[in-house]
């Protein structure tokens, strides 16, 4: 462990700046994932193991839609929407018929997607890497030097959407009807039938959300990051990650997870360059041995 | 005028039957006493009318409406409102959150309760509407479950053993809401293990049995009865 590095560079503000707006990048991102995963796992009971899925997807659709169109705001959105169209066509035409069904059926419906998908991707898209959709145009400027850091304006665009995409995820889920009817469906959508609300509608308005927001992460990854069959591999596992040290089922929990598991990224860069894939799962461990619901979660 | 209609219902849970042949009629305007010992069949009744068992064969009528094949929320809409027996709040939500739940806003039910109204009836939930319902006793969430029911405008209440586990003054609270809708006219079916608690209330009553129904008539004949009583409802 290179604790001599950590503290040289928690004490130069060029390296602390630049390492936190890089772990600021790599959480916000990945909240945008976690928490679509996070959701569905709170109101649907559904632990969605194809979620990596909709992220590659996310990463794809924008590819194609940036040769189509050539404008990078319109294919992060067209990315975006993409998925949430094939997130509500997988939970009416599948998920839904396995709501009552054991975790095992889940897993395995969920496993043969993940295979289908990456297959068909393969096919439509072929085998090789996909260069990325590059930085809009208006971002293609020198750097921001802040304290002597370098820091990428684009980061920070990323940092700033993704944020403002959270804030409107919380004002959704805490001042909105629809977020009230989704936290009150996580709780008890046998009583909210009996209120008069077609739960039906809530679940896969939610999935369609997750889905959306799973696509947004990546079509907005796809701007820096080369794009191949099977990227959502990677996201998955850090987002259970997030979703477990947040809380199962909290987006609040999933926000602080995000920001810690991309912290630890960052950070984890400079002072074990070897251990940062174990650091998170180091960081979940402690959180399971220290508190088994999450930072957030809601006692059982 | 027949309100709800209920003939020769029989209902499961899973593989087990709960009620046989069951059969009763409400008429609009009444208070009426559902009574039974406690597993005779009064909150299976209600599940096989609010859609949340399943109901084999035998059929359901609210007015013309035929709910028997319905989803529990197409029942709710169509009129059918029900306070569970364990109340059932959202308890991370608040009051005013809980009551606003109860609100149906693709209906055409006629809408004669408002939340001025709700506030009006129940004076206490305005002054905790802020409240979390998780934090509340047990007679305020009862008060609640009742709200939230009511803001839905149902054309019928079923009130699942309303006065369960509470104090005798929080009753007499809830004895005088219930009296209050009596004056209004709302048709009500009251589940009740509690005689006494439903005198003062129902018109009339309807006692069950091991899933059926095998007695019903004006409530004072029956306070009369005491063979009738001593045989269904004494403990």
């Amino acid at each position: 462990m290179e604790v001599l590095a950590l503290l040289d560079c928690l004490s130069a503000p060029a390296c602390l700046l630049s390492q936190a707006v890089g772990g600021l990048k790599i959480g916000m991102l990945l909240f945008l994932v976690a928490s679509g995963l996070t959701l569905i796992f709170g109101v649907l009971g559904i632990i969605n193991f194809a979620h990596g899925i909709l992220y590659m997807l996310g990463a794809y659709f924008a590819w194609q839609a940036m040769e189509l169109t050539g404008h990078f705001g319109l294919s992060v959105l067209i990315g975006a929407i993409g998925v949430g169209i094939f997130g509500l066509a997988f939970e009416r035409g599948l998920i839904k018929r396995v709501y009552e069904s054991n975790l095992l059926i889940q897993i395995l419906l969920c496993y043969a997607v993940i295979l289908i998908v990456d297959d068909l991707v393969m096919i439509i898209w072929g085998d090789e890497f996909l260069s990325s959709i590059g930085v809009p145009e208006i971002f293609q400027v020198p750097p921001l030097f802040i304290f002597d850091a370098v820091i990428p304006p684009f980061h920070l665009a990323i940092i700033f959407t993704s944020l403002l995409i959270a804030i409107l995820l919380w004002m959704l889920m805490t001042r909105s009807r629809f977020g009230s009817l989704v936290r009150a469906a996580a709780i008890n959508p046998k009583m909210l039938e009996a209120l008069g609300i077609n739960t039906n509608f809530i679940r896969y308005s939610v999935f369609v959300l997750g889905s959306f927001l799973a696509g947004l992460g990546g079509a907005l990854a796809a701007s820096e990051r080369s794009i191949v069959s099977q990227m959502g591999n990677s996201i998955l596992i850090e987002s259970f990650i997030v979703t477990v040290i947040g809380g199962m089922g909290s987006i609040g929990g999933a926000f602080l997870a995000s920001l810690i598991i991309g912290m630890a990224r960052s950070f984890g860069a400079v002072a074990m360059p070897l251990f940062t894939d174990g650091l998170m799962f180091l960081i979940m461990v402690l959180v399971l041995i220290l508190r088994p619901r999450g930072i957030m979660g809601e006692k059982k | 005028m027949s309100l709800l209609k209920i003939s020769n219902l029989n209902a499961f849970y899973d593989n087990s039957q709960v009620l046989f042949n069951l059969n009763i009629n409400i008429t609009e305007g009444k208070i009426i006493a559902l009574l039974g010992r406690n597993g005779a069949g009064k909150s299976s009744t209600f599940k096989a009318i609010t859609g949340m068992i399943q109901v084999k064969s035998g059929s359901i009528f609210l007015k013309e409406k035929n709910l028997t094949d319905m989803p529990t929320n197409k029942r709710a809409l169509a009129g059918i409102g029900y306070v569970p027996e364990d109340r059932q709040v959202f308890p991370e939500h608040s009051v005013e959150e809980n009551i606003d739940l109860g609100k149906k806003l693709n209906s055409d039910i006629k809408n004669s309760w408002g939340k001025d109204k709700i506030w009006e009836t129940f004076p206490v939930l305005y002054n905790l509407k802020k409240r979390i319902a998780g934090r509340l006793s047990g007679g305020e969430q009862q008060m609640l479950s009742i709200a939230r029911t009511l803001v839905g405008n149902p054309s019928i209440l079923l009130l699942d053993e309303p006065s369960e586990g509470l104090a005798p003054k929080i009753i007499e609270d809830i004895t005088k809401i219930l009296l209050n809708l009596k004056k209004t006219g709302a048709t009500i079916l009251l589940a009740e293990q509690n005689m006494h608690f439903c005198m003062n209330i129902a018109q009339e009553a309807i006692i069950i049995d091991k899933g059926k129904n095998v007695w019903e008539g004006n409530i004072n004949k029956l306070k009369k009865d005491k063979k009738t009583r001593d045989k269904y409802l004494a403990v």
